[in-house]
Formats: C-alpha cells, structure tokens, sequence
C-alpha cells in the first residue's frame, strides 16, 4: 500500500493522518537526542523520548485505521521493521538498518547502550493500535551498541491512555509575505515543485538518502513534545537556570542542523542541477535555501531583509513548533521556535562565514570554526507566535 | 561584597557604556571612542567571566551539587564561544573598518546583554547556593 501523505501547500506542510510531517536528517535526530539524553543526571530522559513518539504516532495511525506499520516505518526513513511477532500478550519486534543507530555510530561511534527510544515508541503505538490494550517496549539490542540488528522486547502494561498530541496545531492565515521575498531570479515556486517531485520515500532499506544527508520524514510533534516537555521538566526540577541552558542546547541542535541539513543541500547534486543555475548572487543563495525549506514541512520562511554579509531577517509563518507549542501548551512568554532560531545563525554563517559555495567538507573541526571563530552570525527570535505574534521573525547579525 | 555583587555592579556599568556608544552609534569617530573608553573595562570583565565558569563547576563538585555542576558545564561552552568573540572585537577596534565596527557593535550589544540576562538569573543563583558562607578562591 502507498502511504497517505498529505500535501498542504499553501501552508508548507505535510501531513499523515493528521500529524504534521518534516525533513530532519540524522545530524539533527541525533544530536537533539543526545542533547537530551545527556542531561540523564537531572531529568528522566529515556521515557521523555519514548513517549512522545508513542503518543504522536499513535495519532497519526488511529486516524489512519488499517495501515501497513511496517511500510510507514520504512517510508519514513527510519529502517525496516518486523512487527509480525508482535501478540496481544506483548512479545518483540526487530529493526534493521535503524536510522537512529546507524545515525549515532556515524556521529558518535558506538553506544554504550541502546539508542533507538523513537523506535521504542513506534513499536508502542503499533501494538496499542493493533491490539488496542495498553504496552511498554524496552529496546534490549541495538545496532548502535554492537547488535546485528535492533530488537525490542514488549510487555502488556503501562500508561492506561496517551495524552492527544496537538496534531496539526494552532494554525492561522499567513499575512502577505515581505517585499524582499522575492527580490532575487530564484524560483521559488519552481523550487517547491521540482523538491516536491523528488523520490523521498524510504527504500527497500528504509532509507531516505538525499543531498548527502541520511533523511527521515520525521514526525513535527515528535520534535516539539520532544523539546517542549525537556524545557519544562529541566526548569522543574532544577529551576530557571536548567529551562535557560536546555533552550541553549536546542538551539544549538538547530545550527547543527542546519551546518549538515543546508550544507549539505547546498553541496549536493540536487542544488548543482536545479538550483545552482538560477542563482547570480552569492545574497541569492539565502534565497535558494530559503526556497528548498519551503518544500521540508517547515512553514512558509521568507527573507524580509538581507544586508549581504552582515544581517539577516527572516519572517516564518506558521513554523512547526509554533503550531505545536500553541495547541499542546497555550501562550508563552518566551520566543519557542528554537530549531528555527538555530537554523537562521546557520543558514547565514554557512554563506558568508563557511564558504558553502567552496563546498568544503562539513566536518566537526568545520563547524567548530563556523560556528566559534571570527565574526559569526549569532541569530534570535525577535517576535514569536506563541507570543501572540502574527509571525515569528529572526534577525541573525555578525559579531 | 560577593564576587556576583562585584559583577552585577560591572553588568550596570557595561550597560552604560553601551547605552553612550548607542548614542553616538551615527559618528564613527565618537564611537570608536566610546568603545575604546570602555574597552579595558570590558576585557577585564569578560577574563573574570571566564574564570567564573571552571570555578563554579569546581565548586557545584566540591559540594557535591550535581544540578549545579552539570548545567554550569552547558553555561560555560555557550559563555566560552561568546566571551571570545565580545574579547576580538573589542581587541581588534582599531583594525575594524567604520561600518563593520559599526554593524559589529549592535550585535556585541545584544549579545552582551543577553548574556547579563542569562547569569543574572541563571548562573548566580547558582553561585550564590553554592558559595553560600564562603569565599570564592
Ligand atoms: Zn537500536
Ligand atoms: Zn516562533
């Protein structure tokens, strides 16, 4: 069977069954779990990361009904599953080729210990939705730690029901975009398109490998459950000090993203052949990025002002997290659209700082000196939705 | 006075060195000046921040504040990466052109009072309930 995805272009969005969908790469997934994981010494952070991905999925395939499981998995990226020992009873079930563990040897080496709590949670919701009764899973083998293959063991019990996730979210209509948009001969429209034609369904393997990167069409509210409850609970449990240091980390894991995601774009065959050759500025490689974003699921980004070399603003309309934040927490009183902060320093450094358009190589000693040395761009977001925004809007200036 | 009472006084009188060059910020000769005036003051605050972050962890160790410890560790990587860069600028004022000193300087300015923001209310809170009843070495 094909798998449902929806495309709501005029909102820059995709969805299945109602729960949003995005482009990440391993980079990001990876580096954001670890991030989160390593703050083991204050928070719980193993169920914080299983259970948001139970929760999401879960969603997404009780509005589905009858779906392949195993086909989704594969579609989205993130390795090949066998769930077919999966019982009422509980039982376990396999993964091969698991995008999270070979995502984590190839960033950090091997695992001391198993890695893939996404798949724990997949494997939650499937066995839930297919039995309908409640089950914990417990990765007990994995790649990232020496395995042949990821096996998860699964027991009847555990939370009595999931909280709904925020699905697609606070959504409001977009205001006019920026005049600066489109001051540039890069079709955006063209760009939207031709990404949207690309083959960036899993393989056979599960694997979605494009512009040098290995991608997954990750779940949004993955991400924002992910994010939102580790800022919470950091600030519950060691007060303001641990909120403002785990807002620190996530936006480090948008630069990180964006280093690998855009670098990687912008150095593939893909930008070669489509994008490369309408751009005649190096302030037109904004707007190329800019323009393949709009095909990610991450909202609608617009540049509303470049002054090249020295500053960026950037309007996003309805940005993923925004759209999560409002439905699952209500206001805030802080800017939240903290990938997207991440990826406007990013974005900007990799341009005018890194020399993307040398194509070196994106390495750990490079992205150091990106994001470390010399005049860099550092970016924040000046106004956010979840503040009662119209848009959020990010500045990224060098030092 | 405690170390952090030493630097909050520091923070207000960084923050007034800051609001004056924003006043000249359109005449680069008086703005150059200004920075320059402020520069000593600047560099030695900032070489004092850099000493208070391996202190503090050494410190969240000795009384055995893990929370402490760990989150001092996340302040003091992002802290490091800034303080560096507040530093060249200021170092490097002379060898700036007029309009990157300029355009410059607006960033340094926010990212100098971001970071105040942040160890005003998170790092010497951390500070304060560790050194609590002693003297920082
Ligand atoms: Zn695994
Ligand atoms: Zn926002």
């Amino acid at each position: 069977m094909t798998i449902p995805v929806q495309l709501h272009p005029e909102a820059h969005l995709a969805s299945i069954g109602g729960e949003p969908h995005v482009f990440h790469c391993h980079h990001y997934n990876c580096f954001l779990q670890k991030s989160i994981a390593d703050q083991g010494a204050l928070i719980d952070a193993k169920p914080l990361l299983t259970d948001a991905a139970a929760e999401v999925v879960f969603s997404e395939l009780s509005a589905l009904g009858t779906v392949d499981t195993d086909e989704l998995f594969r579609h989205l990226g993130f390795g090949v599953i066998d769930s077919t020992k999966l019982a009422a009873s509980g039982g376990s079930a396999t993964v091969k080729g698991s995008h999270y563990a070979l995502g984590w040897i190839s960033k950090f080496g091997a695992a001391s210990e198993p890695v893939c709590f996404f798949n724990a949670g997949f494997i939650e919701a499937v066995a839930r939705h297919r039995f309908k009764s409640n089950f914990t899973v417990k990765e007990t083998a994995c790649v990232a730690s020496g395995a042949r293959e990821c096996t998860f063991v699964v027991t009847p019990g555990g939370r009595p029901s999931l909280p709904a996730s925020p699905g697609m979210g606070t959504r409001t209509p977009f205001p006019p975009r920026p005049a600066f948009a489109t001051r540039t001969p890069v079709d955006e429209a063209a760009i939207v398109t031709a990404c949207g034609g690309l083959p960036l369904g899993g393989t056979v393997e599960g694997k979605i490998d494009a512009f040098g990167v290995s991608l997954t069409r990750h779940y949004a509210n993955y991400y924002n459950l992910l994010s939102y409850r580790f800022d919470q609970q950091m600030e519950s449990i060691a007060g303001p000090a641990a909120a403002t240091a785990a807002r620190l980390l996530l936006v480090e894991a948008g630069q990180v993203c964006a280093f690998h995601t855009f670098g990687g774009i912008m150095e593939s065959a893909e930008w070669e052949g489509l994008i490369k050759p309408m751009i005649k500025t190096q302030e037109d490689w904004v707007y190329g990025m800019v323009s393949v974003v709009n095909a990610l699921g991450w909202g609608r980004w617009s540049v509303a002002a470049l002054t090249p070399g020295e500053r960026l603003e950037l309007v996003v309309d309805g940005s993923y997290e925004s759209n999560g934040y409002l439905a699952a927490f209500g206001a805030s009183t802080t800017p939240r659209c903290y990938l997207d902060t991440g990826a406007t320093s990013g974005l900007m450094n990799l341009i005018y700082h890194a020399d993307i358009m040398s194509r070196p190589a994106l390495t750990p000693a490079l992205y150091e000196q990106t994001f470390r040395d010399g005049r860099f761009f550092v970016a924040r977001e000046v106004e956010c939705r979840t503040m009662g925004a119209k848009a959020c809007r990010f500045v990224a200036e060098r030092l | 006075m405690s170390l952090v009472d030493d630097f909050r006084a520091e923070h207000v009188r960084i923050e007034a060195g800051l609001v004056a060059a924003e006043a000249v910020s359109a005449d680069p000769m008086k703005l150059l000046a200004q920075l320059q005036a402020m520069r000593a003051d600047v560099l030695v605050h900032f070489n004092k921040k850099d000493a208070l972050y391996p202190a503090l962890s050494a410190q969240c160790t000795k009384v055995a504040d893990a929370a402490g410890a760990h989150l001092t560790r996340i302040f003091e990587s992002n802290m490091t990466v800034q303080s560096a860069a507040v530093k060249r600028f200021f170092e490097g004022l002379e060898n700036a052109t007029p309009a990157v000193r300029a355009s410059s300087f607006r960033t340094v300015a926010t990212v100098i009072r971001q970071r105040f923001g942040t160890e005003e209310s998170a790092v010497f809170p951390i500070y304060n309930r560790t050194f609590k009843g002693e003297k920082a070495a």
